[in-house]
């Protein structure tokens, strides 16, 4: 309680300043401009992912975080799930019947983050005529995956790997972004 | 071979003429002999910075409908023997010629000329297509601004799908004061997001309107030692394989009172 109080005041409040914007604003924008990617596909992705997810582990849909970043020309597809609690196979099986309070929570104090991303260096240039083509598959060809789950608190340390950006450094699809039709 | 390099940059305003007709110049005065074009056609402006607009009889349109030939189209500089535009039609639109006729245009060009420079349209239509279908290099120009960058980026991947893959960075308008109190991307910012080498930053510059009144490139006028004018030599050098520092743009330290101020005042954003 006192540590998110302190973490809002010192940092969540600190007003970033406008280079520091642009560039994080630019490179969310080109991430999509480059994919070509509607959000409207990039919502569908994020509701199937948490889908397969949620099959195994229980997911804070409020905190979940899933975002297109670019770096050096290469896309990524960041998603970071916070695990509420992990699901047991009788668990599994008591969900698949309609029920869900047999999960067994996590420890609190070190809660786990199942983090997805996925790097594709060879994003086709979009053109004009080719724009109507692309679907998910043509434009995250055979992209490597990697699954690790990571310590909440290894977060602050900025410990993460250079190629997952901190989850505070990107800005965040909202959970439930309205559908476009 | 001859060297044929598209100056581009998707939004408009950025300085790609400035930069082709400064280019232009310094690549001539070192000893390379230089043809520019100017593929703005409808909207030429390229003739006026290079303080050439006097002296146009023919355009590019009539050397394709072979109503005149090429070198009776082309302006050779007095200032600089080297050094000679070929311009646009300003009455006709970008529809009036097609990238193969640019194409031959240019070939032609190459017989007489090392290096041919193309001052792209602004846009990513019909005339960047005209500009970009002969180049075989690209100079991307950008200023340190969101929309700027952003089409830029839009420009790299197109130029990337019509296999123009030697792209060079030019960042031009850096504001250093600006830089130094967070108010505007850093050259490393631009690089970082665009992911193409660098060949040079020109700084933001008022000497460069005065050339632009007097028709005479920086590099060539009583200016030629500014900093911008520095700035273009040093690309051209860069251009010819030289490795060049890049300048110090940095602004002179602060002095105590401005620091003080700025300190109550706190940063701007
Ligand atoms: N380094 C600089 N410092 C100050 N002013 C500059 C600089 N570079 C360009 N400008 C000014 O910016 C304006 C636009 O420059 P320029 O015509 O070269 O851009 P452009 O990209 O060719 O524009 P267009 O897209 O319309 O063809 C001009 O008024 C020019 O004087
Ligand atoms: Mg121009």
């Amino acid at each position: 309680m006192l540590t998110e109080l302190l973490e809002r005041i010192f940092s969540r409040h600190k007003k970033e300043n406008s280079r520091a914007s642009a560039k994080r604003r630019l490179q969310i924008v080109l991430a999509h401009d480059r994919t070509d990617l509607s959000p409207a596909v990039v919502d569908k992705m994020r509701q199937e992912i948490l889908e397969v997810v949620s099959r195994y582990v229980e997911i804070d849909p409020e905190e979940s975080e899933f975002s297109l970043e670019s770096d050096q020309r290469t896309t990524a597809l960041i998603a970071n799930l916070p695990i509420r609690k992990v699901k047991d196979s009788k668990s599994e099986e008591a969900n698949n019947a309609g029920t869900t309070n047999a999960a067994a929570p996590l420890n609190a104090a070190s809660e786990e983050v199942l983090e997805l991303s996925m790097d594709s260096t060879e994003l086709p240039v979009s053109t004009e005529l080719s724009a109507e083509e692309l679907s998910v598959a043509t434009v995250l060809p055979d992209p490597p995956q990697t699954l690790k789950p990571i310590d909440r608190t290894s977060d602050e340390n900025s410990t993460t790997t250079p190629k997952t950006p901190q989850p505070s450094s990107h800005e965040n699809l909202p959970p439930n972004p309205p559908q476009t039709p | 071979m001859s060297r044929i390099i598209v100056v581009t940059s998707g939004k408009g305003g950025v300085g790609k003429t400035t930069t082709t007709a400064n280019l232009g110049m310094a690549l001539a005065q070192r000893g390379h002999k230089v043809a520019v074009i100017d593929a703005d056609f409808g909207l030429r402006n390229l003739d006026l910075l290079l303080g050439l607009e006097n002296r146009i009889v023919y355009t590019a349109v009539e050397v394709l409908a072979g109503e005149c030939r090429l070198d009776q189209a082309l302006v050779r500089d007095k200032r600089q023997p080297n050094l000679a535009l070929l311009p646009a039609a300003q009455n006709r639109t970008k529809d009036a010629v097609t990238p193969d006729q640019m194409k031959k245009l240019v070939g032609a060009l190459t017989k007489a000329f090392h290096f041919v420079l193309i001052d792209c349209p602004a846009g990513i239509e019909m005339g960047f297509q005209n500009a970009i279908t002969p180049a075989r290099e690209a100079i991307v120009v950008t200023t340190p601004e969101v929309a700027a960058v952003r089409d830029a980026d839009r420009v790299v991947g197109l130029l990337e799908a019509n296999d123009v893959k030697r792209m060079y960075l030019v960042i031009n308008r850096l504001k250093p004061a600006m830089v130094e109190q967070d108010m505007m991307m850093s050259v490393k910012d631009v690089q970082d997001i665009l992911a193409i080498p660098l060949l040079g930053v020109v700084p933001d510059d008022e000497r460069v309107v005065v050339s632009t009144n007097r028709g005479e490139p920086l590099v060539l006028g009583a200016d030629s030692t500014s900093l911008a004018a520095t700035a273009f030599g040093n690309i051209v050098r860069r251009l010819e394989g030289e490795k060049v520092p890049f300048l110090d743009l940095n602004p002179p330290p602060e002095d105590f009172f401005s620091r003080i101020r700025r300190f109550f005042q706190g940063r701007k954003s």
